[in-house]
């Protein structure tokens, strides 16, 4: 009895708090047909939105990935002073608000900002243009690629690598032939989970952006001019692309995630002992 | 492929003792070397230094001459099979047979058919025929020792280092590998230097032992040397079960301190000396003193036998054949003994008559 109240209230709290705002989002994109919706988001600023949302969200997930990659790579398999300190430094844009992140590239590249002078002169934008956008995302995004690598790299150890090296591998060729294609399940959920975060990045974008309609709107800054301006539906269109979007990716990790189980357990059960030497 | 190691020193950061201290060490080309001693004796850490994986802080190592150690572990050529194999898990055993081979420089790599062919013979000498497409964890452990061998040896080198290799397999397949492993390295003449902590399977496999202590070389040579010719009593309890006898040197004649060990004469000076001695060189002499001796169960010829000392028990063992018949009244000879005295070897046990 009691389990079946537990299971119960699980599934409501999940009902309410998960399920409740994606089922709204698409109730209210479709409330006039989803012609309707259709056609709010084929408006040029919508178009534009979502093509700058692809492009940073794509820009953010390889950069990411490479620089993911060699922080895990750097911090799992060398020992070097300051090695725990940049272990912590990986996880910080997790734990400071976006909003300070975003406030951060302002007060570096801003008009009133450290550069701001010197790029103004030499007539770059980085604060209200892509640039900035990208640099807000690329902090954000940071930590995931190289966190769900540093647990697996540290529990594959380096005998692997060191067997590579002693068949004659350079470094380049451990790091493509040996590591990565062992690490590969958690590099792309790593991945997966970069992307489900760069597309619906607000805060630092937020304050980086400056909302220019069509430039420097990503999706979740266009939604909120939408809702601001009483589009209630091309709002939630919006909203619902996003979602869907970021579901797919979600769903894609979890599915790869099952994958690479079924693999692993394959892995830990060895087949009976039957080998001997003649 | 010769070996050559020259007061190789390896510091441990936080710690007073070296895990190398100053090993030097000559391994001609063509012998099998096992480096044994318990564990944390620097067995792996030396065996690390030679492949290149560990640095060192002072010392070198010549390989057929040629000075190795400040060139890195990819240029040194050397055949490496790790404690547990490191296979490469999402490799296909013939990949990972051929991985030395596709990663050499394209102008020295051999043409796909010819790595493939050479990945076929190799897994024809281990005994591994059509497991090629399969993946390290369909294979048991005695396989994947072997898939780890064929990679190793896949590029042709002249010296094979080998980290407890056994460690992980079960007692009945142990036995057999060491016998393939001894006929491979013969057929193959390789060098080959061997880490275990069990010195059973070195007297079988190996011809020339090193024992290591506290990042030092204790004593090498052969194991007939280390047996009869201890250099320490940490050498005589290493190599095997012991018992130990303490007395004194006077005239010629050691003298046990304990009832019903007998007195046996020796060439060495007057003093306390200790004598220690392997079970089945102990024998007991009728009718030789006041001892009580108790068999146990027989078993291949030999018979464990304990006799009764005034304060502990002594276990001998003895061939079923020559069991002293009366079970009482006996004294132990024990003039097979090597005898130390303060942890130094004050005379060679003569043994010719055993």
């Amino acid at each position: 009895m009691k389990r079946a109240l537990l299971v119960l209230a699980a599934y409501l709290i999940v009902a309410v708090m998960l399920l409740l705002p994606p089922v709204l989002v698409f109730t209210e994109a479709l409330r006039h047909g989803l012609g309707a919706a259709l056609r709010s988001l084929a408006d040029p600023d919508a178009r534009a939105a979502l093509w700058l949302t692809l492009k940073m969200t794509v820009a953010a997930v390889a950069l990411n990935s490479v620089g993911g990659v060699l922080a895990a790579w750097t911090v799992t398999k060398f020992r070097f002073p300051g090695r725990g300190a940049l272990l912590v430094l990986i996880e910080l844009p997790l734990s400071v608000s976006p909003v300070v992140a975003g406030l951060v590239w302002l007060l570096l590249f801003g008009a009133q900002g450290w550069w701001g002078a010197w790029l103004d002169r030499v007539g770059y934008r980085v604060v209200f243009a892509p640039p900035g956008i990208l640099l807000a995302t690329l902090f954000v995004t940071f930590p995931y690629v190289a966190r769900t690598l540093v647990p697996l790299l540290q529990h594959q150890g380096r005998d692997a690598e060191e067997a590579a090296a002693l068949l004659g591998a350079s470094l380049w060729q451990i790091l493509s032939r040996v590591t990565l294609p062992g690490a590969r399940w958690a590099l792309l959920s790593g991945v997966l989970l970069t992307t489900a975060r760069a597309l619906g990045e607000f805060g630092a974008v937020s304050v980086v952006s400056g909302h220019i309609p069509g430039l420097t709107e990503t999706m979740p800054l266009h939604i909120e001019t939408l809702y601001n301006g009483y589009q209630s539906v091309a709002a939630f269109s919006m909203a619902a692309l996003l979602a869907l979007m970021a579901m797919a990716t979600v769903a894609l990790r979890g599915l790869l995630e099952r994958t690479a189980d079924t693999a692993s357990r394959a892995a830990r059960t060895p087949s009976s002992p039957t080998g001997h030497a003649a | 492929m010769s070996v050559r190691i020259l007061d190789l020193l390896r510091a441990a950061p936080g710690r007073a003792r070296p895990i190398l201290d100053h090993v030097s060490l000559d391994i001609p080309d063509g012998a099998f070397v096992a480096l044994i001693g318990p564990s944390g004796a620097g067995k792996t850490s030396l065996l690390r230094v030679i492949a290149g994986l560990d640095a060192h802080d002072g010392g070198q190592v010549f390989l057929d001459g040629m000075r190795m150690d400040q060139r890195p572990a990819r240029e040194r050529g050397v055949g490496f099979v790790f404690q547990n194999y490191a296979l490469f898990r999402h490799m296909t055993v013939a990949d990972n047979v051929a991985f030395g081979l596709s990663v050499l420089p394209r102008r020295q790599r051999p043409t796909r058919a010819a790595i493939a062919a050479r990945v076929e013979e190799l897994l024809a000498l281990m005994h591994l025929p059509d497991l090629g497409g399969a993946y390290p964890h369909n294979l048991s452990g005695g396989q994947r020792q072997r898939v780890a061998l064929a990679r190793a040896l896949a590029t042709g080198p002249r010296l094979l280092l080998l980290d407890e290799p056994f460690g992980a397999l079960d007692p009945m397949i142990r036995k057999s590998i060491r016998t393939w492993l001894r006929a491979l390295h013969d057929q193959l003449g390789l060098t080959t230097i061997l880490v275990t902590h069990d010195h059973e399977e070195a007297l079988d496999v190996a011809d020339h032992l090193v024992l290591m202590r506290d990042g030092r070389i204790e004593q090498e040579g052969r194991a007939s040397d280390l047996d009869r010719a201890p250099c320490s009593p940490f050498v005589m309890a290493f190599m095997g079960d012991m018992a130990r006898f303490t007395g004194t040197v006077c005239d010629g004649l050691f003298q046990p301190d304990e009832a019903g060990v007998l007195p046996f004469a020796l060439p060495a000076s007057d003093g306390a000396a200790e004598a220690l001695i392997r079970p089945h060189e102990i024998v007991p002499r009728a009718e030789a003193g006041p001892l009580a001796l108790v068999h146990g169960v027989a078993r291949g010829g030999l018979t464990p036998a304990t006799a009764r000392l005034a304060d502990r028990t002594v276990d001998l063992v003895l061939p079923t054949a020559l069991l002293p018949a009366a079970s009482s009244g006996v004294g132990l000879d024990i003039s097979a003994a090597r005898l130390f005295r303060e942890g130094v070897p004050i005379l060679l046990a003569d043994r010719s008559d055993h």
